[in-house]
């Protein structure tokens, strides 16, 4: 039995069955995770090569106990404690124009979960070429406008999840309240993908 | 020629993609560029003509995560 019991059989075979990839294991990336397992899925190859720091805990999956654990190894033991039968994908890499096509070689979703906008281009430049749905987070910095965060689709296989403007190198702080919006929609978007509907 | 950018009508004289994004201090390896329904990244994909009545948007890629 997965973790969500409110899912029809076929949802609940399509999601389990289905292998996503997510970039990134910090304010998006832990939080969109914990929302996959959540809504049922149990495959995710997830990449990071960063540990648990105090500054995380305003946004991040993680718990203060888990202070300067490997990100990855943090997020999974967190995940297990929601559903224990995950088929989970850790690499503690850091991902380039070289390998990441590579690590997310068997998933037919990528989430892009990135802080830094050189990450995160550098990432989208990678993969969108290749054709699979990527799902990338773009200006979700600060509080306050939650209608701003928007759901776009861009060309065709980008599904943009945020405002495009707000940006942390402008004095905007990277704060949960916003931060787990933007994973939210981005989580919402990779279930919607899988089960055949809008984003 | 007029072409559609970032939703609006524009009016412009550029005569390719690359051209018109230059004139926009627009550096497409820091943005996603959807011209005519596809995403264009590399700098040989933006080399094309741009054509009356096209559709252009400009994601600029800000930092945050």
């Amino acid at each position: 039995m997965g973790a969500n019991t409110y899912l029809t059989e076929r949802e609940r075979h399509i999601l389990e069955s289905a292998k996503v990839g997510i970039a990134g294991a910090g304010g998006l990336g832990s939080n969109v995770a914990m929302l996959l397992v959540r809504a049922g899925m149990k495959k995710l190859v997830i990449a990071d090569f960063d540990t648990v720091n105090e500054s995380n805990l305003n946004r991040q999956f993680f718990f203060r106990r888990q202070l300067g654990e490997k990100k990855i190894d943090a997020l999974a033991a967190n995940l297990l404690q929601i559903e224990p039968e995950l088929a989970l994908e850790l690499h503690d890499a850091q991902l380039t124009v070289d390998n990441a096509d590579l690590v997310f070689a068997g998933c037919q979703i990528i989430v892009e979960a990135f802080d830094s906008a050189e990450s995160k281009a550098m990432l989208l430049h990678a993969l969108l070429p290749l054709g699979k749905p990527i799902v990338s987070a773009i200006g979700l910095a600060g509080w306050g406008r939650s209608n701003d965060i928007r759901v776009r689709k861009v060309g065709r296989n980008l599904i943009l999840v945020g405002d495009q403007t707000r940006d942390v190198r402008d004095g905007f702080a990277p704060v949960g309240v916003r931060v787990s919006i933007a994973a939210a929609m981005q989580a919402n978007s990779v279930v919607s993908l899988l089960l055949g509907e809008e984003p | 020629m007029k072409i559609r950018y970032q939703g609006k009508e524009t009016e412009t004289d550029a005569a390719s993609v690359a051209a018109f994004l230059a004139m926009h201090d627009v550096k497409v390896e820091e943005a996603v560029v959807e011209y005519k329904g596809e995403i264009f990244s590399g700098e040989a994909e933006i080399a094309v003509p741009l054509e009356d009545g096209a559709e252009l948007n400009v994601f600029r890629i800000v930092a945050g995560g």
